[in-house]
This record gives C-alpha cells, structure tokens and sequence, in this order.
C-alpha cells in the first residue's frame, strides 16, 4: 500500500467518523432518545450519547493534513492555487467550492461547535453533503 | 452529475450515515457499560434499538425501530454497490474469472465484501441481544470496511 492509499485511507477514516456523527446524532438518535420512557431513562441517554464530543477538531486537522498531501500528490499546490489559471477547469472548480464550504465547516466548529443550535446544524449538514459531492466529483472527474 | 456518480455520492453518503449509526452503538455500549447510575447496560441498548424512528406522530407501520435502521443502510449500500459494479462495467463472467481476484480491485473488493459479511453477523448479534462486545466489533468493522474503500477510489 502507498503513502498516497494510507493517506487517503486515514482521510475517509476521518470523514466518515465525523460526519457519519454529525448526521446521525441529530437526524436519528437524538429524537429517539428523547422519547424514550421514563423521562429521567432520556436524559440520562441523552447526556451519555453526548459523552462523544469533540470529534470535530481531530478529524478537521487529520482532514486538512491528509487533504493537503492528497492535493500535492495530484500536483496541486499552495502555488498553483493562487494562480488564476489553474481555476479554468471543471475539477478546479469543484475544489475551489469544497475548499470554500471546508473554511464555512472550520468557523461553524468554532464559532457554534458542540452549543445547541438547532438551525445551524442543518446548514453546518448542507455543507457536509455538499462537500462530499464535490469530493465525489474531484475524486471520480479528476482536477 | 451523470447517473455514475449520483449513485457514487449516494453510496457515499448512507456510507457516511452507516458508519455514525455504528459509532452510536459502540459509544452507547461503552458509555452506558462505564456508568454507575443504575442503568442495565444489555436492557437499555435493547431499548433504544426497539424504540422507532422518526419518533413523531406516524403510523406505527411506518415507523421503524432503531436497530432496523441498521438493515436499511446495509440494504442500500449492498444494492448501490452491486449498481457501482455493473456502471463500470463489470460483468458476471468477469466476477467469476479468478484472475479478476488477484488483481488490486478484485482482492480490495474481495476483503470487502467478507468484512460486510462479518459486520452483518455482528449487526445480528446486536439486534438479537445488544452487547458492548457486538457494538464496538460493529464499529470496528464499519472503520475497516471504510479503509479498505481507499484501494477501491
């Protein structure tokens, strides 16, 4: 296996970790265990099921880590970012967008994080789904 | 976006909701196996997995309990999978051919799919009798399954 698959490997790793939680905890557990008899029995569960923070920071730095070396290996630097004429096909624009939806997912996590805010978390899961397009786009379409 | 990758981002993305149903389970098993309040541990996870989804005002029919949500994710991504594999063209003959099984492709897939195989055991067991040995195998192979993908992009 290469440095780019191990790479690669601990990317997906990451992602999915995170917004497999992400989307699951809200969307699925969440409301399930709310409703679960007696109330205290929820709460509890609720307060257990939320021992699983702060999975956001370690997979953001393991995804911008891994992220990068992937985009170097494809010959995608910082230099060649800056560069208008790299932006003039289809797969630059994929990234240009994941990389703008990726610095909105950085400040959601650190201005809101893990505080309650029942409407942002859907924006913060538009990104998410959004990105993962993009990721499908770049990965299957090539930059 | 072409039907190929539609279905890849769909893959992907029950793929991604899959592996937080798994980590649920194992972070439930362990949590709730670590905490002293009186909670039974085997009881309570068998509670959550019999309690339904969406949990609103719905029939009862069209609401399904935790643990079938599980069965649900494994369904759509066997089906999706099996789509991925015609969309890039390859066929029965080829599946069956051992040469296709010694390739990259072929071994990568082939760990695949024995790994989906184990986590649909595990998932079974989970859904049978809950256990924090069950949840946390299921996680660990959700994990592996996700890892071995990186040789199929």
């Amino acid at each position: 296996m290469t440095l780019f698959r191990i790479a690669l490997a601990i990317h997906l790793l990451a992602a999915f970790a995170w917004l497999g939680h992400m989307f699951f905890w809200p969307l699925f557990a969440g409301p399930v265990l709310k409703k679960i008899q007696p109330p205290e029995t929820a709460e509890r569960l609720r307060e257990l099921s939320m021992r699983m923070g702060g999975l956001g920071w370690p997979a953001l730095v393991l995804l911008v880590g891994t992220g990068a070396y992937l985009l170097s290996v494809r010959g995608v630097t910082l230099g060649a970012l800056v560069h208008p004429a790299f932006w003039g096909n289809g797969g630059s624009h994929a990234l240009g967008i994941k990389l703008l939806l990726v610095l909105f997912m950085i400040g959601y996590q650190a201005i809101i994080g893990h505080r309650r805010a029942p409407r942002a978390i859907y924006l913060d899961m538009a990104a998410a789904l959004a990105v993962l397009g993009m990721s499908v786009m770049i990965a299957k379409g090539g930059l | 976006m072409n039907a190929y990758l539609l279905t890849v981002y769909l893959h992907v993305v029950v793929g991604v909701v899959l592996t937080g149903y798994a980590l649920f389970w194992a972070v439930m098993a362990v949590t709730l196996r670590a905490d002293r309040r009186g909670l039974d541990p085997e009881g309570t996870l068998a509670l959550i997995g019999a309690s339904r989804w969406p949990p609103v005002k719905l029939p009862n029919a069209v609401r399904v309990p935790v643990i079938w949500l599980g069965w649900l994710f494994v369904a759509f991504m066997v089906a999706s999978g099996i789509v991925l594999i015609r969309q890039r063209g390859i066929t029965m003959a080829e599946l069956t051919a051992a040469s296709f099984w010694t390739q990259r492709a072929g071994v990568a897939l082939g760990v695949k799919l024995v790994l989906l195989v184990i986590f649909v055991v595990q998932h079974m067991r989970l859904a049978r009798r809950p256990s924090r040995g069950a949840a946390v195998c299921a996680a660990l192979l959700a994990f592996s399954i996700v890892c071995v993908s990186a040789l199929l992009v």
